[in-house]
């Protein structure tokens, strides 16, 4: 047996632990802004509010 | 890789499952505690994601992996001796498992003999002669000339032999099972 196959042998003997759950944490794109409903609708209302005042003013 | 340079975790996960044994193995090998060599492994996967679209595409992936991972172990500054090197990842684990005492018994000697190995060698070794690198890929990992990498496995091997003779040998818990 040879050096590098003794140690290749003694590697897989040791458990490899499973990350993947923490790197895709780190990794993953932010989620998009998501506006709950009362917040939605307020900013939609001053929107608009402000919309036809700037048609008012001319 | 393709996927992972446009921003794809799913390209990187494909990296992970086929390579990620074997940088934690090589961490471990290199710093000896377990949570030290599964942050670098951790930590390795990461940069290659962040990195990826400097990668070039023409360039094989496992050198860079390694690479970034020889990298992280540097900057622990684990080669500096701040560490038990050559401990594997786990190595307790295995000295827990009661089904043979033989088995620990093996690993502690390949702990021990690659202990023995300064650091440069020991990463050279293990790059080449383990993880199957070229001598071209391990020696722009470890930033020397080919012939340096030649001659540190070299050297490496020749401390290894005497003190993993009895294995060698083909006595040993890995003996019976080949």
């Amino acid at each position: 047996m040879r050096i590098e196959e003794l140690i290749a042998r003694a590697d897989t003997a040791v458990p490899v632990p499973d990350v993947w759950p923490r790197i895709a944490a780190v990794v993953a794109p932010p989620p998009p802004i998501r506006l709950s409903g009362w917040l939605f609708q307020d900013i939609k209302a001053r929107l608009v509010r402000l919309t036809w005042r700037d048609r008012r003013a001319g | 890789m393709e996927r992972m340079r446009a921003g794809d975790p799913a390209g990187l996960e494909h990296l992970y499952r086929r390579y990620f044994a074997a940088i934690f193995r090589f961490a471990g090998r290199q710093c000896g505690a377990r949570p030290t060599a599964e942050d670098i492994a951790q930590d390795t996967f990461v940069r290659a994601f962040r990195y990826a679209p400097s990668h070039q595409p023409v360039a094989p992936v496992a050198p860079w992996l390694f690479r970034i991972a020889f990298r992280l172990c540097l900057d622990r500054g684990l080669q500096a001796g701040r560490c038990t090197p050559g401990l594997p990842p786990g190595a307790d684990r295995a000295r827990e498992d009661p089904r043979t005492a033989e088995a620990a018994e093996f690993q502690a000697a390949v702990s021990t003999a690659l202990a023995a190995l300064p650091p440069a060698q020991r990463a050279a070794f293990l790059l080449h002669r383990v993880h199957g690198l070229p001598i071209r890929g391990v020696a722009a990992i470890l930033e020397c000339p080919a012939g340096t990498v030649k001659s540190r496995v070299h050297h490496a091997a020749r401390r290894l032999r005497p003190l993993l003779q009895a294995y060698l040998k083909g006595e040993g818990p890995c003996a019976s099972r080949s």
